[in-house]
C-alpha cells in the first residue's frame, strides 16, 4: 500500500515537473511568430504602408518614453524614444493604438496627417486600476477583500528599515518601531491587533515569498499592499490568519533605459534623550529618602560632601558625572545612494538597482584602545528584476536581490550600556583615574557590579556582525489560450540563502578605587589606587551563527473571461509549497525543514461592475498536526455593491462619484505556536530530549536527565473567523476618496501551552499545548485621500488613515477566579495585572491610622480599620506620602485578589497617521504625522527610584516628588524612601496605576521639502531632470510621557532610543 | 473549449491537489528519542533514574529561593527563620518574613509543582524500567526500590511544608480530561501510613544495604553516593515518624483542627494523649533500631583529634563542612562519618559567597558578600564554653537580653588577649573582640563571623573580617549591596580555601540530627529514660561543653519533662544551627506563634549596629520586622491548583 501509494506520489511529482516546463516547449515552437516591434518598422517598409511621426505627451506636457504603439490586429508596432518620439510605417485606414501602464489607452484613426501628437491620460481612481490581492492582481473595484495600499513613489523617508515605513500611512498597521539603534531598528508590526498569543506577526510576501523585508532598499519597491480581511487572506491559508504584507519590487518598463540616481546625507540625534538628575540634586533627594526612613538611618551625604562637589575643585573624590554624556555623542550619520537602471523594449524589460546604506550610532569611542568600537552600520544591496516576453503568450519574469550588510558594535549590547549609566549615580566614581598616562577604571563594587558606565560602553571590547541574503525567483506565465481563450497557466520557483554572522571581541578590565579615602593621594599628588575588581585587558572571542535556506514552488491556472460585456468571470487555482531551514539549529526537531504545503482557490463573478462576489478557499497542511488532522479547509465569501453603477445614481454622480459596499466573512487557520526556532513542533509525536537540567550525580558522575518535551498530543488548527464590512467612496469628480472597514475577529481553539488548565500536583514535565484559547477582535480602519489641483501650477492632496483594533481574551484557558476583576477574560491579551492607586496618604490620614491602631483590641474589632492594611508591610508602617491602594474586595487587606487588569500593554490600540502635499510649480512641501493612542506601560527600574541597593541614578524630575515640604498629591514620586528594603519602597513600588504611564504619542514623522531643478540647467548637464530635497525625520513628538520616547520598548529607558534626522539629497535621472 | 480541455484543466487541477496529500509535511524520522528509546540501555535508564532524582532540593542555592541547580527547589529555611537574613531582597525568605507570601507567590507553586514532579518521574520510572532488557540481575530491583523510595520522601518535603497533600498514585495522563484531575487532600493519617509503607515497601525489596560499606563501589555510578540506600530510607523513616507525632500534626494545634474536605473529611487526626505518646513511642523506637543498627557500622560522630587531644571546634566544624572528595573516609575524621543524606548536586561557591565576608580590597579567594548574616538571636542561643546558656531570653522589647547570671556573658568591654580554645590551645578568638564573643562554646566560633574574627582561609593572606560601617567587610564600603545585615556572618560550612572550591556536598541529614530525634521523642514517650540524657551529652560531649548529669563537671539538670524539652530544643538550635532545620523545627513545635518562647518567629531580628563605627556598632539594632501568624505554620496551596481543581481545599487562613 505505501509503496503504490509512493509510486503514485513520483508519478504525480514528475506530471507537475512537466506542468512547469510545458511553457518552455511552447516557447520552442512559437519563436518564429516573435518580432521586436522596436525593429519592425526597419525590416518591413512596404510601399503601400505610410509613415507616420508624432510626440506622445502627458497632460503636463511631459514627454512619456515607451508608450507602446501597436497597428491595430497586426503585429507591427514601435515604442516612443526618450523624447516621446515615434515613427512608423502603417496602412492608411488603420488604427494605432497607445498605451502606456499607469496610462489610459488612446486610438487614432490614421487619416490624411501624418503626424499624429498624442496625449495619453494619465489612470486616476477609474475602473481599470487594478489592486494586488492574493496571488495575482484584480480590477479594484470588483476586489472585495479589505486591502489597503501604499505606491512607494509617493514615499522617501531616511530610514534604513521598511517596516518603519509603513506605520502611519497604512490603514491596518499597528506597529511600533522599538529602538532607534543601527541596524536593529526594524518595528514591530502587526495587522490589526494582537490576537493571538503565538506570535501574531503578519505574513511578509516579496516578490511572492514569504521574506524579511527590512533589508530591501525602500527605493526598489514598488508597492505595498495589506491584505487584512480573511476573503483577501484566505487564499493564504495557514499563514494568512495574522493578515498578509505583499511587497514588489520594481519591474521593469518598456522605455529606453532610464538611469536613476538618488543620494541623501544626513545627521541623526536621539528624538528624546533621557535626562538624568546631576549629583546635586541626586544627593539631595537621596539624602531626603534615607532621612525619611527615619531615627537610625543616615544622611548619605554630609554636607561638606555636597559642598565638595558643589565646587567640584576635586573631581575625583568629589565627582559629579553626567554619564549619557560621557558616553555618547549628539550627532550621528547617515547616507544612502541608490542608483537604478530601468528600462526595456516589447519583448523585454528590466530594473537593476545598486545601494549603498551607511549609519553611524551615537556611542563614543576611546581613542586609548587601538580598536573602534564605535557603531556603524553598511549595508549594500544590488536588486535585478527581468522581465521578458518569450512568445506572445509566454512570459519570464526573474528577480535577484541580494544584500551584503557589516556592521560594528561595541561589546556589550547598547542595552547593557544604558542600564550601567543608569544603574550609577553621578556621584559614585569618576570616569576615568588617568595616573602617568595610564588608564585605571574607576569602580568601587567588590564582585564588578555598579559598572562603569564609559568603560562599558567604549572599554569591553567590540562586535562585528555581517548578514548576506541572496533571494532569487523565476516564474513563468503561460496564456492557454489554445486550450481556452483565457486561460493562463503560471509557475514560480524560489531559493533563497541567508547567512549571518557575530564576532564579539570582549573584554573587561579591572576596576580601581582610592585604597583610603581619608588618605587618598601620594606625595606627588597621584591617587592611591587599589584593585577592587580583576579583571584583563585582554580580549577574548565569542561568536555565533545564523541563517536560513528556503525552497519556495507554487503553480496556478488563472481564467478569466467576460461574456456579452457584462459578466465578468475570475478563477483562480494554486499550489504551493514552502521548505526552510534554519543554520543555528541545534537538535534534530529544529533541525528539520519548516514546510508548509496547500492548495488555494479563487472564484469571482461580477455583472455590469454593479454586483460582485466572490468566493475564496485555502486547504492547507501543517506539520505540527497528526495526518488524519493535518489538512484544513478555509473558506471565505463576499459580496459587493457598487451603488453608484445603478441607473438611478446617475443624479447624484455629480457628488458621489462612487460608492461601493462590501461585505466578506471567511475562515483562516494558524498553527504555529511561535515565530522562533525553538517553537514546539510535531506535537503529535512524543519527543523526549536528555537534558541536564533534570539529571543528578551518581557516584562521582553527573548524568544528564530524560525529558519529554512533548508529550504526544492531538491539535487541530487554530481558526480566525474574520467578518469585514467595508465602504467606498468617492465625491466630487472623484477629487475625495474614503474608504472605511469595520472588522471583527472571533478566534478559537488557540493553541496555547496549558500551564493555566493543567494543575501543578499532575506534575508534568513538559505542559502539553491544546486548542484552549479564544479571543475576539472587533475594530475600524479606514483611509481617505483628497487631491485637488488648483491650478496648472498647483496641487494639494491630504491623506490620513487611521485604524483601531481592540483585541481581548473571551477564554484564556485560566479557570475563573474567585473575583471577576481578577480574570483577563474581557481584556486585551497585552494587558497587565497590578493594583488600583488611588492617591496618596495625607497626615490626616496617617493620624487615623495611628489613633486607631492605639486602640484595645476589644475596641478594634468594633472600628472599622481606616485603611486596608497595605500589602508588604504592615499599616503601622505607612506615612504620609505613600501610595493607598483600593481594596478590591473590601476584605481590609491589600493583597493579589485586588489586582485586576490595567491597561492594554504597549502595543497601541489606535494607530493614526495625517498628512498633506502640496505642489507649487517646482516646489514640493510635504509633512506627515503619526500618532498612537491607547497605550500603556509600567515603569520601572529607576523610574521607581533608590530601590535595589538605592545607588541608582534618578532622573531629572526627582524633584516632582512628595515631600513634607511638598505633600502635593500631584506629583510623580511618591515619598521617597532608600534602598528596596525600605518599607515605604516595598508598599509604593507594587505595580500599580500609579505607574502605569500613558504611552500615546503624536509626532511629526516626516517633513520634506522638494524641488525639481528647472529643465534648461538640467539640459546644460545632460541630465533629464533633477530634483533636490530636504527631509526631517521625528521632528517632533507630542506626549505625556517625557522621560524617553514613548515608543521604545522599555519600562526604565535604557533602549537606544529613536532617532531625529535631517536630510539633504539629491535624485536625478538621465 | 471543448470537452478534451476541460477534462484536462479539471484533471490538473485534481492532481495539485492529490499531490498536497502526499508526504511533503509528515518529515519526522522516526528514530527520534522516544520512550522506548530513553530506556533503551542500561546507561541510558540510569539517566532516567537519575530524573527521578532531580528534585531533590540542592540547599546551596538558596540564595535564589526555589531555583538553581537540578530541578530547583533550594529552600528559604535559614533566613525564612530566626536563623539568619539575607541582605538581598530578592531572597524568597523575604517574603515569609514579611507576612507576604500568599497562594500567588512564585515559590509557593515551584515547590509544590517540583516535588511532584519529583513524584510523577519516580511513577513512571517503575512504570517503564521494565522497557529496558539490558539491566544487570537486581538492578530492576534496586532502581524501582530506589525510585519508589525518592517519591516517599518528595511527599515527606510535601507534606512537611503544606500538610496534608494528595496522594497522586498513577502517573497523571497529559492527555487526562478535567475530570480526572479531581484529587482531593489526603489526611495526615494516610499520608504519613503511606510515606512509610512505602519506605518499608523500598526497603525490603532492593534498596542497597548501606552504601558506605561497599568500598569503591560507594563511588560507582549505579550502586554508589546518590542512590538512596536502606539507611536513607530508614533515617527518613524516623523523620516522618517524628513528623507525624509533633503538636503541629498530631492534631494538638486547634487552628487546623477543623480543616476538612469538601465530603467533611478530616485532615487532621483528633488523638488521646495516650495515642500521641504512642506515635513518639513510635519515632523513638524507629532512631533507637537506626542508632543500634548503624553505629559503629560506618556511622558515628566525626571526632578529631589535635596532639592527642579531642579538639572539639575541629570535630563540629568538620562535622558540618561536608568535602565530597572525603566522603570514602570513613576514619570518623570527616564529615563523612556522620553523613546520611546530602545532596551533590548545587553549586557550592554560591554557599560560600553567602558565608564569606565582603573583605574590600583583599585578594578574591576572600572577597565575596557575607550576605548571609547570623541573627543576634542565633549568637544568643550559643552556650558558653561552661556548658550555660548566656541568655535565656529577651525583655517585653524583644531587644534586651535577660543574661543568665553567673555564665561569665558580659556585653561590656573588648577582650585583651587571644581567646584559646582550653584544651587544645588553639586560637578562637584574636584579641580585641567584643568581650560578648568570648567564653563562648566551640560551635559558636565555628559557625559565626563577628567583627574582629580572623578569617579562615589565610591562603592570600591573613585577613580579619570587619563588619563596622567603614570596616573591610562594612555597608559602607565598596559601595554595593553585599554586607551582612547584622554584623554577623554565618560561618559553619564556610570554606577553608578560595571561595570558588566546589568540592562540597550539602548536608540534609546526618547522624547528629537522628540523636537529638531519638531524645526528643523519647523524652515526649518514656520521660526520664536515660537515653535521653545519654544522647543529648553525646553531642555535648563532641561539642566539647559539659554534660548534663549529676556527676563532677557536668551541669545538674531538673529531670522535669518539661526542661528537657527546652534543654534538648535548646541543643539542637545551635548544633543543626543553619542546616535547614529550625524553620521546621519551631513549626512542628508550635513553639513559632508564642511570643514568650525562644522560638517565636514574630519577632522582631536583631543584629550590631551595621551603619555606626567604633562603639556605636556594638548596640543591639533591630534589623528586620518580622511577622507570623497561625497561617504560616504551612505553606498555602498555590491558588492556580485550587481554581483548577475546586476539592482541593486551602489551609486555613490563606
Amino acid at each position: 500500500m505505501g509503496d503504490s501509494v509512493e509510486h503514485f506520489v513520483k508519478r504525480i511529482t514528475f506530471f507537475c515537473l512537466m506542468l512547469c516546463f510545458a511553457p518552455l516547449s511552447v516557447i520552442a515552437t512559437n519563436t518564429v511568430g516573435v518580432n521586436d516591434p522596436a525593429n519592425i518598422n526597419q525590416n518591413t517598409v512596404a510601399s503601400e504602408k505610410k509613415r507616420i511621426t508624432g510626440r506622445i505627451t502627458d497632460e503636463k506636457g511631459e514627454p512619456l518614453a515607451g508608450v507602446s504603439i501597436f497597428e491595430n490586429e497586426i503585429s507591427n508596432g514601435t515604442i516612443t524614444n526618450s523624447d516621446g518620439l515615434y515613427q512608423i510605417n502603417v496602412s492608411s485606414g488603420a488604427f494605432l493604438n497607445f498605451s502606456f501602464i499607469g496610462f489610459e489607452n488612446n486610438t487614432a484613426r490614421i487619416g490624411s496627417s501624418s503626424v499624429y501628437d498624442i496625449i495619453l491620460k494619465e489612470v486616476v481612481n477609474k475602473l481599470e486600476e487594478t489592486v494586488v490581492v492574493g496571488y495575482g492582481v484584480q480590477r479594484k473595484i470588483s476586489a472585495i477583500g479589505s486591502q489597503s495600499m501604499l505606491k512607494m513613489s509617493d514615499v522617501k523617508v531616511p530610514s534604513a528599515s521598511l517596516s518603519t515605513v509603513l506605520i502611519g500611512r497604512m490603514s491596518g498597521i499597528v506597529g511600533v518601531q522599538r529602538t532607534g539603534e543601527p541596524g536593529k531598528d526594524a518595528a514591530d508590526i502587526w495587522i490589526r491587533g494582537i490576537s493571538t498569543p503565538n506570535g501574531a506577526s503578519p505574513l511578509i510576501l516579496v516578490d511572492g515569498v514569504e521574506r524579511p523585508f527590512n533589508d530591501i532598499d525602500p527605493e526598489d519597491i514598488e508597492s505595498v499592499t495589506v491584505l487584512k480581511d480573511a476573503s483577501a487572506t484566505a487564499v493564504y491559508g495557514v499563514r494568512g490568519a495574522n493578515g498578509v504584507i505583499i511587497i514588489k519590487t520594481k519591474p521593469g518598463i518598456i522605455g529606453k533605459p532610464t538611469v536613476s540616481v538618488d543620494y541623501y546625507e544626513g545627521f541623526n540625534r536621539m528624538t528624546k534623550a533621557p535626562e538624568l538628575a546631576d549629583g546635586i540634586k541626586y544627593m539631595e533627594a537621596a539624602n531626603e529618602a534615607s532621612y525619611n526612613m527615619g531615627q537610625g538611618y543616615f544622611k548619605n551625604y554630609s554636607e561638606d560632601y555636597i559642598e565638595n562637589t558643589r565646587l567640584g575643585t576635586d573631581k575625583l573624590m568629589y565627582p559629579n558625572v553626567n554619564w549619557r554624556k560621557e558616553i555618547f555623542k549628539d550627532l550621528a550619520r547617515a547616507r544612502r545612494v541608490n542608483a537604478n537602471i530601468r528600462g526595456g523594449s516589447q519583448m523585454a524589460q528590466f530594473y537593476t538597482s545598486v545601494s549603498y546604506y551607511n549609519e553611524t550610532g551615537m556611542l563614543k569611542n576611546n581613542n586609548y584602545e587601538s580598536y573602534n568600537s564605535a557603531i556603524k552600520y553598511d549595508r549594500y544591496n544590488v536588486t535585478t528584476n527581468l522581465n521578458v516576453q518569450l512568445t506572445h503568450s509566454t512570459k519570464v519574469d526573474i528577480g535577484v536581490q541580494g544584500y551584503i550588510a557589516y556592521g560594528n558594535y561595541p561589546g556589550l549590547s547598547t542595552q547593557d550600556i544604558f542600564s550601567s549609566t543608569m544603574e550609577v549615580n553621578p556621584v559614585k566614581y569618576p570616569v576615568m583615574f588617568v595616573v602617568d598616562g595610564e588608564q585605571y577604571i574607576p569602580g568601587t563594587h567588590t564582585q564588578g557590579a555598579e559598572r562603569n558606565p564609559y568603560a562599558d560602553a567604549a572599554m569591553r571590547g567590540y562586535r562585528q556582525t555581517m548578514k548576506n541574503r541572496i533571494q532569487s525567483n523565476i516564474r513563468i506565465t503561460q496564456e492557454l489560450d489554445f486550450l481556452l481563450k483565457g486561460l493562463k497557466f503560471s509557475a514560480m520557483y524560489a531559493f533563497d540563502v541567508e547567512s549571518a554572522r557575530e564576532r564579539i571581541y570582549g573584554k573587561r578590565e579591572s576596576t580601581y578605587y582610592f585604597k583610603d579615602r581619608n588618605n587618598p593621594y601620594d606625595a606627588e599628588g597621584k591617587p592611591n589606587l587599589v584593585v577592587t575588581w580583576e579583571g584583563s585587558t585582554a580580549l577574548n572571542f565569542n561568536k555565533s551563527y545564523s541563517g536560513e535556506q528556503k525552497d519556495y514552488f507554487e503553480s496556478s491556472f488563472v481564467y478569466e473571461k467576460l461574456i456579452r460585456g457584462k459578466h465578468r468571470f475570475n478563477a483562480m487555482a494554486i499550489y504551493t509549497q514552502e521548505n526552510k531551514t534554519y543554520n543555528e539549529a541545534v537538535n534534530i526537531i529544529e533541525s528539520i525543514p519548516f514546510r508548509v504545503q496547500g492548495i488555494a482557490a479563487r472564484a469571482t463573478y461580477s455583472w455590469n461592475d454593479r454586483y460582485f462576489a466572490e468566493f475564496n478557499i485555502g486547504y492547507n497542511g501543517a506539520e505540527n498536526f497528526p495526518k488524519d488532522r493535518r489538512f484544513g479547509t478555509f473558506p471565505a465569501a463576499g459580496v459587493g455593491w457598487a451603488l453608484s453603477n445603478e441607473p438611478f445614481w446617475n443624479s447624484l454622480k455629480e457628488t458621489v462619484s462612487f460608492l461601493r459596499l462590501r461585505y466578506t466573512n471567511g475562515k483562516v487557520g494558524s498553527s504555529s505556536t511561535g515565530t522562533n526556532l525553538t517553537q514546539r513542533r510535531f506535537m503529535y509525536i512524543e519527543q523526549y530530549a536528555w537534558d541536564n537540567l533534570y539529571g543528578s550525580i551518581f557516584g562521582t558522575s553527573y548524568r544528564d536527565g530524560a525529558r519529554i518535551v512533548n508529550p504526544k498530543t492531538s491539535l487541530e488548527w487554530e481558526v480566525a473567523t474574520k467578518q469585514d464590512l467595508g465602504l467606498d467612496i468617492k465625491l466630487f469628480n472623484d477629487d475625495f476618496s474614503l474608504t472605511v472597514d469595520w472588522f471583527k475577529e472571533n478566534r478559537k481553539n488557540i493553541l496555547r501551552e496549558r500551564n493555566e488548565s493543567l494543575p501543578g500536583y499532575a506534575g508534568f514535565q513538559s505542559v502539553p499545548y491544546g486548542n484552549v484559547g479564544e479571543s475576539k477582535t472587533i475594530g475600524i480602519d479606514g483611509n481617505f485621500e483628497y487631491y485637488k489641483r488648483l491650478n496648472k501650477d498647483c496641487a494639494l492632496t491630504f491623506r490620513g488613515n487611521m485604524t483601531w483594533a481592540h483585541p481581548e481574551w473571551v477564554d484564556n484557558d485560566i479557570p475563573e477566579r474567585l473575583y471577576p476583576w481578577r480574570n483577563q477574560k474581557g481584556y486585551s491579551l497585552t494587558s497587565i495585572e497590578g493594583y488600583t492607586a488611588l492617591g496618596l496618604y495625607k497626615q490626616t490620614d496617617i493620624d487615623m491610622i495611628n489613633s486607631w491602631i492605639v486602640l484595645p483590641d476589644a475596641e478594634k474589632s468594633n472600628t472599622s480599620q481606616p485603611f486596608p492594611t497595605p500589602p508588604s508591610v504592615s499599616l503601622i508602617d505607612v506615612r504620609a506620602g505613600d501610595i493607598i491602594y483600593k481594596d478590591m474586595n473590601g476584605d481590609g487587606k491589600i493583597d493579589d485578589n485586588d489586582k485586576s487588569w490595567l491597561g492594554n500593554g504597549d502595543v497601541p490600540e489606535i494607530n493614526y497617521g495625517f498628512g498633506f502635499n502640496i505642489d507649487y510649480k517646482a516646489l514640493s512641501v510635504g509633512m506627515l504625522f503619526q500618532g498612537t493612542a491607547q497605550a500603556n506601560r509600567f515603569v520601572g527600574g529607576i523610574v521607581r527610584p533608590f530601590n535595589d541597593s538605592g545607588d541608582g541614578a534618578v532622573y531629572s524630575n526627582i524633584n516632582d516628588r512628595w515631600s513634607e515640604s511638598n505633600p502635593s498629591q500631584d506629583v510623580f514620586y511618591p515619598r521617597l524612601a532608600y534602598g528596596s528594603d525600605a518599607l515605604s519602597n516595598q508598599n509604593n513600588f507594587l505595580n500599580s496605576k500609579w505607574w502605569l504611564k500613558d504611552m500615546s504619542f503624536l509626532r511629526l514623522k516626516t517633513f520634506q521639502i522638494s524641488y525639481r531643478l528647472p529643465e534648461r540647467w538640467c539640459n546644460k548637464v545632460s541630465l533629464r531632470n533633477a530634483s533636490v530635497y530636504m527631509m526631517g525625520l521625528n521632528l517632533f513628538t507630542f506626549s505625556k510621557w517625557k522621560l524617553w520616547d514613548p515608543e521604545l520598548a522599555t519600562d526604565n529607558g535604557t533602549k537606544y532610543p529613536n532617532t531625529t534626522s535631517y536630510t539633504i539629497g539629491l535624485n536625478f535621472n538621465f | 473549449m471543448n470537452k478534451k480541455n476541460i477534462n484536462f484543466i479539471v484533471g490538473l487541477v485534481t492532481l495539485l491537489g492529490l499531490m498536497s496529500c502526499s508526504d511533503y509535511l509528515g518529515q519526522v524520522p522516526t528514530d527520534i528519542l522516544t520512550l522506548q528509546k530513553v530506556y533503551e540501555t542500561r546507561d541510558a535508564t540510569l539517566n532516567n533514574l537519575a530524573t527521578v532524582y532531580s528534585s531533590m532540593p540542592a540547599e546551596f542555592e538558596d540564595r535564589f529561593t526555589a531555583t538553581g541547580y537540578a530541578n530547583g527547589t533550594s529552600g528559604a529555611w535559614n533566613a525564612g527563620c530566626d536563623d539568619a537574613e539575607f541582605v538581598w531582597d530578592f531572597n524568597g525568605a523575604q517574603i515569609i518574613n514579611n507576612g507576604s507570601l500568599n497562594s500567588e507567590t512564585g515559590f509557593v507553586y515551584s515547590y509544590w509543582n517540583k516535588w511532584y514532579k519529583g513524584v510523577r518521574a519516580a511513577t513512571l520510572f517503575m512504570d517503564n524500567i521494565s522497557i529496558c532488557k539490558q539491566l544487570h540481575d537486581g538492578d530492576l530491583e534496586q532502581w524501582t526500590a530506589e525510585a519508589r523510595a525518592a517519591r516517599a520522601i518528595y511527599y515527606f518535603y510535601l507534606l512537611r511544608l503544606f500538610g496534608p497533600i494528595p496522594i497522586i498514585d498513577a502517573a497523571i495522563s497529559e492527555q487526562a480530561p478535567l475530570s480526572e484531575l479531581n484529587a482531593s487532600r489526603n489526611s495526615m493519617t494516610d499520608v504519613t501510613t503511606y510515606i512509610l509503607s512505602e519506605l518499608d515497601l523500598a526497603i525490603n525489596t532492593g534498596l542497597l544495604d548501606n552504601i558506605k560499606l561497599d568500598g569503591a563501589q560507594a563511588i560507582s555510578s549505579d550502586k554508589g553516593f546518590g542512590h538512596i540506600d536502606k539507611v536513607i530510607a530508614r533515617a527518613f523513616k524516623i523523620q516522618v515518624k517524628l513528623l507525624a507525632a509533633s503538636d503541629l500534626f498530631n492534631g494538638s494545634n486547634s487552628y487546623f483542627s477543623d480543616l476538612a474536605n469538601k465530603d467533611g473529611g478530616k485532615l487532621f487526626p483528633t488523638y488521646s494523649d495516650a495515642e500521641k505518646k504512642q506515635l513518639w513511642a513510635d519515632a523513638a523506637s524507629e532512631a533507637k533500631s537506626f542508632i543500634q543498627d548503624y553505629v559503629g557500622n560506618g556511622y558515628e560522630l566525626t571526632r578529631i583529634y589535635t596532639n592527642g587531644k579531642f579538639d572539639a571546634y575541629l570535630s563540629y566544624r568538620e562535622a558540618v563542612r561536608g568535602a565530597t572528595s572525603e566522603l570514602l573516609n570513613l576514619s570518623g575524621t570527616t564529615s563523612a562519618a556522620e553523613m546520611i543524606w546530602f545532596n551533590k548536586q548545587g553549586n557550592a561557591s554560591l554557599m560560600q559567597y553567602n558565608r564569606t565576608p565582603k573583605h574590600f580590597g583583599y585578594a578574591s579567594d576572600v572577597r565575596c558578600s557575607g550576605g548571609m548574616a547570623a541573627t543576634q538571636e542565633s549568637v544568643d542561643a550559643y552556650f558558653m564554653a561552661n556548658g550555660q546558656k548566656p541568655i535565656i531570653g529577651y525583655e517585653s522589647d524583644g531587644k534586651t537580653p535577660k543574661i543568665t547570671d553567673n555564665t561569665g556573658y558580659t556585653e561590656s568591654g573588648f577582650s585583651t588577649e587571644n581567646y584559646k580554645d582550653p584544651v587544645t590551645g588553639r586560637v578562637l578568638a584574636p584579641k580585641g573582640v567584643w568581650n560578648a564573643w568570648i567564653g563562648r562554646e566551640p560551635r559558636f566560633y565555628a559557625d559565626i563571623t563577628f567583627d574582629g574574627q580572623k578569617w579562615l582561609y589565610e591562603g592570600s593572606g591573613v585577613v580579619y573580617s570587619r563588619f563596622q560601617y567603614s570596616g573591610n567587610s562594612g555597608k559602607g564600603v565598596g559601595n554595593s549591596n553585599d554586607y551582612t545585615k547584622s554584623g554577623y556572618v554565618v560561618r559553619k560550612s564556610a570554606p577553608l580555601t578560595s571561595w570558588t572550591n566546589n568540592d562540597r556536598v550539602s548536608i540534609m541529614i546526618r547522624l547528629a540530627q537522628i540523636y537529638l530525634d531519638y531524645a526528643e521523642a523519647l523524652n515526649e514517650s518514656n520521660p526520664g529514660d536515660p537515653d535521653i540524657l545519654k544522647y543529648l551529652n553525646l553531642i555535648r560531649e563532641r561539642a566539647g561543653i559539659p554534660q548534663y548529669g549529676p556527676g563532677i563537671g557536668q551541669i545538674a539538670i531538673s529531670d522535669d519533662q518539661a526542661t528537657i524539652r527546652q534543654t534538648i530544643r535548646n541543643e539542637r538550635r545551635v548544633e543543626l544551627a543553619f542546616e535547614n532545620c529550625r524553620y521546621f523545627d519551631v513549626r512542628r513545635w508550635c513553639t513559632a506563634e508564642i511570643s514568650t518562647s525562644l522560638d517565636y518567629q514574630g519577632k522582631a531580628i536583631y543584629g550590631m549596629n551595621i551603619d555606626k563605627n567604633g562603639a556605636g556598632f556594638f548596640v543591639r539594632t533591630k534589623i528586620e520586622d518580622r511577622s507570623f501568624e497561625k497561617k504560616n505554620y504551612f505553606f498555602p496551596l498555590p491558588l492556580k491548583d485550587l481554581v483548577i481543581n475546586q476539592n482541593l481545599v486551602q489551609n486555613p487562613g490563606w
